[in-house]
């Protein structure tokens, strides 16, 4: 295997990075978002788009011969597709992950008291926005005062979550007060 | 490029798993991610290495395998805590899709998840991950809290998106 190629290869992937945070900026110029409920869905797409064009040119840019080409092809893609998967993921847990909001109120509250800090983010808070992202995403719709499952990919989505959790052991609990194990 | 690159990255990736998954099943660590770093990243590299020195695979085919390797470990490393963490959005989606046609209503909802299992473990894991410390009754930020927020936050500044809402 040629060590160039492989160089090339990584400065595709560099490129990856920029390309994308750049089509997600024209994205969100062109068609903006309500500010403070950003889909978080945007930057998987602008970075799929970047992935399309980088990979488009990767037959031009790498191997020798058809075979060789298409291999270095299906390596860009993939490791391109990775770091699709690390965007959606990075920009999922900045906006909804909790440990890394409260990291967001300790840094803007050094020296927080921890009671205050547990108080500053409850349950129903959470619930609150989520409910309200739910429904601006369209994965759910309010139907006379009741939310109703509209995507049916986010339902598969969050059942391979629960699957995957529960196969490494983790306990998904819901229920009145006690705890009702899904 | 040859095949053999491939089929290195799915023999670092799937001892990568295997040990992820052996570990959690028999004595899940305290500081998760860390452990999962280890399994993500330091599994394969080790292995690489040893192939490096007994295998007589060429530097640039195990390079290459070892990064494609370590990109699927890193996607897996920052959608991991969805899994781990019992993601609320997840959970809703999950109870309200259950109901059917009905659905929920923002009160059933609010019952069916009670708080214990919002915040449970939120606080607790922040510290056991070494992002935040107590002194006292007081909470700081860790370096490691603040180099995590520092780079998120850039990429989220340049992505053009603003501040989280939680």
């Amino acid at each position: 295997m040629a060590m160039p190629d492989f160089l090339t290869a990584l400065l595709l992937a560099a490129a990856h990075v920029p390309l994308s945070l750049l089509l997600n900026r024209l994205t969100l110029k062109l068609r903006p978002q309500k500010r403070d409920l950003p889909a978080q869905g945007t930057f998987f797409k602008s970075a799929l788009l970047a992935l399309l064009l980088l990979g488009s040119l990767c037959p031009f840019l790498l191997g020798e011969g058809p075979r060789e080409r298409f291999l270095w092809s299906l390596y860009v893609v993939v490791l391109l597709g990775c770091q699709c998967l690390v965007f959606i993921s990075v920009m999922c847990v900045s906006e909804s992950g909790r440990r890394f909001f409260l990291l967001v109120r300790i840094a803007a509250n050094p020296g927080v008291g921890l009671e205050a800090l547990k108080a500053s983010y409850r349950g129903d808070d959470m619930l609150t926005i989520r409910r309200e992202r739910l429904v601006h995403w369209g994965v759910m719709e309010a139907r006379a005062g009741r939310l109703v499952l509209k995507k049916r990919s986010a339902y598969l989505y969050s059942l391979f979550f629960y699957l995957w959790g529960r196969l490494l052991g983790f306990r998904w609990f819901a229920g009145k007060g006690k705890g009702r194990l899904l | 490029m040859n095949l053999s690159v491939f089929m290195l990255a799915g023999i670092f990736s799937g001892l990568a798993f295997g040990g992820h998954f052996l570990l959690w099943r028999l004595h899940r660590p305290k500081d998760d991610l860390s452990a999962l770093a280890a399994c993500m990243l330091g599994l394969p590299c080790l292995f690489a290495g040893a192939l490096l020195l007994y295998g007589g695979f060429s530097l640039a085919t195990l390079a290459a395998a070892l990064l494609l390797a370590c990109c699927l470990g890193l996607a897996y490393l920052f959608w991991y805590p969805a899994a781990q963490a019992v993601s609320p959005t997840m959970l809703m989606t999950l109870l309200v899709a259950w109901r059917g046609g009905e659905g929920m209503t923002a009160e059933e909802l609010r019952e069916a998840i009670p708080e214990t299992v919002l915040t449970a473990d939120t606080f607790e894991n922040l510290f056991a991950e070494g992002f935040a410390y107590l002194d006292g009754e007081k909470v700081h930020l860790s370096a490691r809290g603040r180099r995590t927020l520092k780079w998120i936050l850039l990429l989220r500044r340049l992505a053009g998106f603003g501040e989280p809402r939680g």
